[in-house]
């Protein structure tokens, strides 16, 4: 069976990278522009990773993933960050999610889906 | 800032890279060499967009260090490995002198790499096919001090004063003024002072190869907001 991945991105183009990438890798990819969306479709789908950026128009992405952990049908997804910032000030509101990891931008498209996986089978 | 500048390259390269890996259908030659070449000034322009924004960090006195113990003989070692391959399609021998009683150092790890890759890459850019450059890393007093030194095409005298300016590159035969930034001395010399050490440029001129040394000391030294010279200038 295929895996299932929410892409959770509020720029189009990101979020049409990372989508196409995923489904080459032969993932069912779900997407949604902000948090709110993508929590919804958390918990219809209860994808098997979900991929998030920090920044996002509503609220921001760590905060959405603490919202995940506190529901018992999302609290288990992996979630993997994807940011820009890498360095230790931007690390601090991801790093007490458990369960979590982080992508630094640019990602690499050759490895992107490669590096997904891992979140996943390291985590099930 | 860095992520309004950050986010439309992350397209740019990132669909490019897409394409010339052919994942949707193949490209037909001249598709290729464009694609290839979008993607090759793309990765570029990032680089010159980190570089400058690191820059700015830096003058801005918000470059804050990550600091842990590093061997350095490690770490030189690694980075002369990773550079190995471009030095020897040049054929250019890399010569490691490290003293033994090389103590480890509290510094950034990122940082540390980014100036010893820095200059070992310069070093081989500068260097002619069949040339030598060389590393040496010793204790002195309380500080390590390491050494890149090349036979390369050096630096004119008249030229001197402008090499820390950012944005100064000399076209060689060697090398097209489009493979570098011109801002990875002019960085690696900051990120030195940033941890309290002394960076200088030695060359006897034209084609005299040249050789820089610069020091960190075993604890970094914070200088705090002590005003620093403009690059700029």
């Amino acid at each position: 069976m295929k895996k299932k991945a929410l892409v959770v991105d509020d720029n189009g183009n990101n979020l049409m990278l990372e989508q196409d990438l995923l489904e080459l890798a032969g993932f069912d990819v779900f997407a949604a522009e902000n948090a709110y969306d993508g929590m919804d479709l958390a918990r219809k789908e209860k994808p098997d990773i979900i991929i998030m950026d920090v920044r996002l128009p509503d609220i921001r992405g760590s905060k959405a993933a603490k919202i995940l952990r506190q529901d018992k049908e999302t609290r288990d997804i992996p979630i993997v960050f994807v940011t820009a910032s890498v360095m230790a000030e931007g690390m601090e509101e991801i790093n007490d999610i458990p369960n979590s990891g982080f992508i630094g931008k640019p990602i690499n498209t050759r490895t992107f889906a490669k590096e997904i996986s891992q979140f996943i089978r390291k985590d099930n | 800032m860095s992520h309004e500048l950050r986010t439309p390259l992350t397209s740019i390269n990132g669909f490019s890279e897409i394409l010339y890996d052919e994942f949707y259908g193949p490209l037909n030659e001249k598709q290729k060499v464009y694609v290839n070449n979008i993607l090759t000034s793309g990765q570029h322009l990032l680089l010159l967009i980190n570089q400058i924004l690191d820059m700015a960090k830096v003058e801005a006195g918000k470059m804050k260090l990550a600091l842990s113990s590093l061997s350095m003989k490690r770490l030189i070692t690694d980075i002369s490995m990773l550079v190995a391959d471009i030095a020897g399609k040049k054929k250019i021998h890399i010569l490691l002198e490290i003293a033994e009683d090389l103590p480890n150092i509290e510094a950034d790890e990122l940082k540390v790499k980014e100036i010893i890759y820095n200059l070992l890459s310069n070093a081989i850019k500068f260097t002619p096919e069949g040339g030598k450059i060389g590393i040496r890393a010793k204790k002195v007093d309380s500080q390590i001090e390491v050494v890149v030194w090349d036979t390369g095409i050096g630096i004119a005298s008249e030229n001197m004063g402008k090499i820390f300016g950012g944005f100064f590159r000399v076209d060689t035969p060697f090398s097209r003024v489009t493979e570098g930034t011109g801002l990875g001395l002019p960085l690696s010399k900051k990120l030195v002072e940033l941890h309290g050490g002394k960076f200088s440029v030695e060359s006897d001129g034209l084609d005299k190869g040249t050789l820089i040394r610069f020091t960190l000391p075993f604890i970094p030294r914070m200088e705090g907001k002590d005003e620093e010279k403009s690059f700029s200038g």
